[in-house]
C-alpha cells in the first residue's frame, strides 16, 4: 500500500513522450529506401525509486528504447525528460552530469568486460573516465561497489574471466553503481543466467534499489522474471506499448490478447505440482 | 535401449590440471521414452550429451565407463562407424538454432544432406522426402522454408529446420540440448508442443537437456537432476515435481515462477534462490559437492560423498538425508 | 546490377586519379627523353628544342595532361618516343602476355592452395599440418628474386626448360598441339616462380579461415548428423569461409601482377614488365604512364571479379 501512495504522489524521475525512432533500410546504393519504425509514439513515466519493466519479444524495439534513453542513439522524434530537464537538448555542461546519473547494464557482460584488466580496475574505470579521485581513492570506491553487489573484495585482483556468469553480471552492476547513479537501465541484464542465479540477482537488485534509492528501467523478454522485480509493466509489440499497468494488475487481469498469450507461455510446473 | 554405466569424462584445458566434467554417471533410456536432464549451467549436461555422440572436443582427454546403445558399445566404435550412427540412429539438436545451420546452403538442401549421408538415394528423392517432412512439421509455408537460407528465417522457423534435420532419418534417440532457451516465449511453447507431437508420432526416445524444471515438466516422463558432474536425483516427472528429495532439486523447483493460489498473482519481495554458485571445474570438492550451498547440511556431508540410494518406483537420490 | 554500375563509375575515377598521379610523378623526375641527345655534340641544341616542342614537352604540365587525355580518347594512349608509334598497340601486344602469365599463375596457385589449406586445417596440429606450415614459412622467407634466380639456375643446369622468351624460334612451323606444348614449356618457369611466391600467403589465409570456420557450431552439428568429413570440409566449411578468401583473391591478383612484372624482367618474358623498365630508363614518359594505367586496369579488374564472385557465392549479400 505504501508503494501505491508513492506511485501516485511523486513527480516522475523519467518521462518519455511520443518517442519514435525510424531506420532507413536498404543498401546504400538502393534507390528505394524503406523506413523501419523501431519505436513509434512510446510514452511512459517512471516514479523515483520504482521499477518499470518493458517486456516484449525480439524485434519489439526494446533495445532501441534502452539505447535512446541512455543517449547512445538519437530518437527521430519525441521527448525524454529526466528530473524535469529535457535530455534531447541539454546544455553541454549538464551532459556529463546526466552520464553519471543514468547507467546502462547489458546482457552477457563477458564481451563488455576487458579481460586485460582486473576486476577492481574494471569497476573503477568509469571513475577514471570522469576523472574522479586519486588512484587509492578510486580503488577504495570500486571495492565498496563490489561489496555492495556481493563480490568479495578479495577477488578484486582476479581477471573477469575467472568469474562465473552470475559473478560477471555482479561485476557489471558494480561498475554501473560506482558513480552513484540514480537511474539504471537494465537491458536483458539477467537473461541467459540460471534460474537460481537469476533469483539471487533479483534479490540483490531489489536490495540495492531500497538502500540507494535507485530507479530501474528493466527491459526483458521474460515475463516471469519481470513479475518479481517491477512495480509497473509495459508490454511492447512492434515498436509501441500496447498495455501498461501495475504488475499485479497485469497478471491478474491482462487486457490485451497478446499479453494473455505472453502470460500463458511462461513455463510453469502447472498440473504436476 | 541406451545404457550408460560409470561414465566419467575428464578435460585437460591447455596448461591446466585435469578436471572431471562428468563423474561416474549411470542411467538408461528405454525406447520411446522422454528423459529430462536438469541442472544449472556448468554442471556437465552438455558434456554428457556430447559424449553420447562421441563429439567431445579434443581437450577431453579421458572417457571411461560404458555406453551401450542396444548391443553396441559406443565407446569402442571407430570414426567411420560413429559417422554412420550419428544422425541416423542417435541425433542431436544443439543449443542456439541461430548458428547451427550452414549459412550458405538452402535449408531444404541441408536437411537433404542428412538423408544422403546415410542412405544411397538420389538427390531428387532426398529433396522430395524433405518436402514431405516439412509439411508434417507444421510449417505454414513449407515451400518458402525449403528454398530459404537460414538468415531469411525467424528463430522459431530455424529451430524447426534444425529439428527436421535431427529427425529426418528417424533415429531411435534424439538428444536436444536447451532447444528452446534462445527462443521468444510464445515461440518456445510452440516448439515444446511440436516436441510432444513428434514424441507421439515417431516413437523416438528423447533426452532433453534444460536448466528449467518447468520446461522439462511439459515434455518428459522422467527427470535426471545433475549437479557438479553427478546425477544427484532421478525419478518420474510427476514424482519429482510433487515431492522432490534432494535439497538441490528442492531449490531448483522453488525458483520456478508460480501464479500462486487460484491463479492469482501476488508479488514476492524476496525470491527463493539457491545461495552461492555451482563449483567451477577447478574447485576442489570435499564430500558432497552441494554441501556449501545446501540449507540442510549435516556433519557427514563434508566427510565423504553420499552414495546413490535406490528408493521405491525406480527413484534414486544421492544425499545423506536418505541414507547415502 | 546497380552495384556494378556504381563500381564501374568508381573505377573510372580511380583510373583518372592514377593517371594524374603518374603524370605528376613522371614530370617530377628529372630529365626527359631528349636529355641524352643534348649531350651528343652531333645534334644541335636547336634540333633538340625543335623535337621537344614537336612532342609538346615544352608545354606546361596541365596542357600536356590535357593533350594526353585527348590522345587517350582517340584510343592512342599517348605517343612513344623510342618506338615512334602510339602507345596502345605496343601495350596491347605485351599486356596479352602479362595477362596470360598472371592468370595462369593465379589459377594454378589457388588450385594448389585450396586443397592444401583445407587438408591442413582438417588435420590441425598433426604432423602433416606442421610440415605444410613449416614449408610455407620457409617459402615465404625467400625473396621472389632469389626464387627466380634459383629456378633459372636449375633450368640452366638440367636443360629441362627454356630459360626465357615466349616461344621457340620454330614456333610458327609447329602444329596446334606443338604450339601448346611449346607455350607450356616456356611459361613453366615464370609461372612456377609466381606460384611458389604467392602460395605461402594464400595457403596461410585459407588455412586460418578454415580453422576458424571448423570451430563453429554449424560444423559441429553437421558432424553430429553424420555428414561425411569430405562434404563437411568442401560443402560446408569452404563456402562459409569463402568471403574473406574471395576478397583475398582480388588482392592476390594485384600482388601477382606486381610480382610478375619483376619475374618477366628476370626471365625475359615479353610482358609489360620489361617494356616498363625499358621505358623508364629511356624516360619514354607516355609509355611509362600507359603501362602503369594498364597495370591499374588489371588490378581493378581483379577486384571487380572478386566482387562478382562474392555476390554469387554469398546468399546474404545477394539478397540485400
Amino acid at each position: 500500500m505504501v508503494a501505491d501512495i508513492k506511485l501516485q504522489t511523486e513527480e516522475p524521475l523519467v518521462r518519455v513522450r511520443g518517442l519514435s525512432k525510424r531506420y532507413a533500410q536498404g543498401h546504400w546504393f538502393a534507390r528505394k529506401k524503406y523506413l523501419i519504425e523501431a519505436l513509434s509514439g512510446v510514452e511512459f513515466s517512471i516514479r523515483p525509486r520504482s521499477t518499470l519493466a518493458v517486456v516484449g519479444e525480439s524485434g519489439a524495439g526494446k533495445s532501441t528504447l534502452a539505447r535512446c534513453l541512455a543517449r547512445l542513439e538519437e530518437p527521430s522524434s519525441g521527448e525524454i525528460w529526466y528530473e524535469g530537464k529535457s535530455l534531447l537538448d541539454l546544455p553541454s555542461k549538464d551532459r556529463l552530469w546526466v552520464r553519471r546519473q543514468i547507467q546502462l547494464v547489458f546482457q552477457d557482460p563477458t564481451s563488455a568486460l576487458n579481460p586485460r584488466l582486473s576486476a577492481v580496475e574494471i569497476v573503477a574505470e568509469p571513475l577514471v573516465i570522469h576523472g574522479e579521485g586519486s588512484k587509492v581513492d578510486r580503488r577504495e570506491r570500486a571495492l565498496t561497489a563490489m561489496e555492495q553487489t556481493g563480490l568479495s573484495p578479495q577477488w578484486g585482483d582476479k581477471s573477469p574471466l575467472e568469474f562465473s556468469g552470475g559473478q560477471r553480471q555482479r561485476l557489471a552492476l558494480a561498475r554501473a553503481l560506482v558513480l552513484g547513479p540514480k537511474f539504471l537501465i537494465l537491458d536483458e541484464a539477467l537473461a541467459g543466467l540460471d534460474l537460481s542465479i537469476q533469483a539471487q540477482m533479483v534479490n540483490l537488485l531489489l536490495d540495492i534499489q531500497a538502500t540507494q534509492a535507485l530507479t530501474y528501467l528493466y527491459i526483458s523478454h521474460d515475463l516471469a522474471l519481470v513479475s518479481n522485480i517491477a512495480d509497473e509493466v509495459a508490454v511492447m509489440r512492434e515498436g509501441t506499448i500496447i498495455e501498461r499497468c501495475r504488475t499485479s494488475e497485469l497478471f491478474n487481469n491482462p487486457r490485451h490478447l497478446y499479453t494473455q498469450q505472453l502470460i500463458a507461455s511462461i513455463p510453469r510446473l502447472g498440473s504436476h505440482a | 535401449m541406451l545404457q550408460v554405466r560409470g561414465l566419467t569424462v575428464r578435460y585437460r584445458p591447455e596448461g591446466r590440471a585435469e578436471v572431471a566434467a562428468v563423474n561416474q554417471v549411470d542411467f538408461s533410456i528405454a525406447s520411446g521414452e522422454a528423459v529430462g536432464l536438469l541442472g544449472e549451467s556448468g554442471c556437465g549436461k552438455t558434456t554428457l550429451a556430447l559424449s553420447l555422440l562421441r563429439l567431445l572436443p579434443a581437450t577431453a582427454c579421458e572417457v571411461r565407463g560404458s555406453i551401450f546403445f542396444g548391443k553396441t558399445e559406443l565407446l569402442g566404435l571407430g570414426e567411420s562407424e560413429l559417422r554412420r550412427l550419428r544422425g541416423a540412429k542417435i541425433s542431436m539438436i544443439f543449443q542456439e538454432p541461430e548458428i547451427s545451420l550452414n549459412p550458405v546452403m538452402r535449408v531444404g538442401e541441408q536437411i537433404a544432406e542428412v538423408i544422403r549421408a546415410h542412405h544411397p538415394k538420389g538427390r531428387q528423392q532426398c529433396l522430395d522426402e524433405v518436402r514431405a517432412l516439412l509439411d508434417q512439421l507444421g510449417f505454414s509455408d513449407a515451400h518458402r522454408i525449403f528454398n530459404a537460407y537460414p538468415h531469411q528465417l525467424s528463430g522459431g522457423q530455424r529451430q524447426r529446420a534444425v529439428i527436421a534435420q535431427a529427425i529426418v532419418c528417424k533415429p531411435s534417440l534424439v538428444i536436444a540440448d536447451e532447444p528452446t532457451t534462445a527462443l521468444d516465449p510464445t515461440v518456445q511453447s510452440e516448439i515444446l508442443a511440436l516436441f510432444n507431437d513428434l514424441k507421439a508420432r515417431f516413437q523416438t526416445a528423447f533426452l532433453f537437456i534444460s536448466h528449467s524444471p518447468a520446461i522439462l515438466a511439459k515434455v518428459v516422463d522422467r527427470i535426471l537432476v545433475m549437479y557438479a558432474g553427478r546425477i544427484v536425483e532421478e525419478a518420474e516427472t510427476t514424482q519429482i515435481l510433487r515431492h522432490p528429495l534432494h535439497p538441490y532439486t528442492v531449490g531448483l523447483l522453488r525458483c520456478v515462477f508460480e501464479l500462486g493460489d487460484e491463479g492469482a498473482f501476488r508479488p514476492r519481495r524476496v525470491l527463493p534462490s539457491i545461495p552461492g554458485n555451482p563449483p567451477g571445474p577447478t574447485d576442489l570438492i570435499h564430500g558432497c559437492p552441494f554441501e556449501p550451498r545446501c540449507p540442510e547440511r549435516m556433519e557427514d556431508c563434508t566427510a565423504r560423498e553420499p552414495r546413490e540410494v535406490k528408493l521405491e518406483d525406480s527413484r534414486g537420490v544421492r544425499c545423506f538425508k536418505y541414507g547415502g | 546490377m546497380r552495384y556494378f554500375f556504381r563500381r564501374l563509375i568508381h573505377t573510372m575515377f580511380l583510373l583518372l586519379g592514377v593517371s594524374v598521379l603518374s603524370f605528376l610523378f613522371v614530370a617530377l623526375a628529372p630529365g626527359d627523353y631528349f636529355e641524352e641527345m643534348r649531350l651528343n655534340p652531333q645534334i644541335s641544341q636547336a634540333t633538340v628544342a625543335a623535337m621537344r616542342s614537336k612532342y609538346g614537352l615544352d608545354q606546361p604540365l596541365p596542357k600536356r595532361y590535357f593533350r594526353w587525355m585527348q590522345s587517350v580518347l582517340r584510343g592512342e594512349l599517348g605517343f612513344s618516343f623510342s618506338y615512334d608509334t602510339p602507345v596502345r598497340p605496343l601495350l596491347v601486344a605485351r599486356a596479352k602476355n602479362t595477362l596470360l602469365l598472371t592468370a595462369t599463375a593465379a589459377l594454378l596457385s589457388w588450385l594448389v592452395a585450396i586443397p592444401l589449406g583445407v587438408w591442413s586445417s582438417s588435420r590441425k596440429a598433426k604432423w602433416l599440418d606442421r610440415v605444410l606450415t613449416l614449408g610455407t614459412t620457409t617459402l615465404l622467407a625467400i625473396p621472389d628474386l632469389m626464387l627466380a634466380l634459383v629456378l633459372l639456375l636449375i633450368a640452366l643446369r638440367t636443360g629441362w626448360f627454356p630459360t626465357g622468351g615466349l616461344h621457340d624460334i620454330r614456333f610458327s612451323r609447329l602444329n596446334a598441339w606443338g604450339k601448346v606444348e611449346d607455350t607450356v614449356a616456356h611459361i613453366f618457369l615464370p609461372v612456377m616462380c609466381l606460384v611458389l611466391g604467392s602460395l605461402p600467403i594464400l595457403f596461410r589465409h585459407i588455412r586460418s579461415a578454415l580453422v576458424e570456420v571448423l570451430d563453429s557450431p554449424f560444423i559441429r552439428s553437421a558432424r553430429g548428423h553424420g555428414i561425411p568429413e569430405g562434404r563437411v570440409l568442401f560443402l560446408y566449411a569452404l563456402p562459409a569461409a569463402a568471403n574473406p578468401l574471395i576478397s583475398l583473391f582480388g588482392f592476390s591478383v594485384g600482388t601477382l601482377l606486381s610480382a610478375s612484372l619483376l619475374v618477366e624482367v628476370l626471365m625475359s618474358w615479353p610482358g609489360i614488365g620489361p617494356l616498363l623498365v625499358e621505358a623508364i630508363l629511356a624516360r619514354d614518359i607516355y609509355l611509362v604512364i600507359g603501362a602503369v594505367m594498364f597495370s591499374t586496369l588489371f588490378l581493378v579488374g581483379g577486384n571487380l571479379l572478386a566482387d562478382l564472385l562474392l555476390y554469387l557465392a554469398d546468399p546474404r549479400i545477394r539478397m540485400e
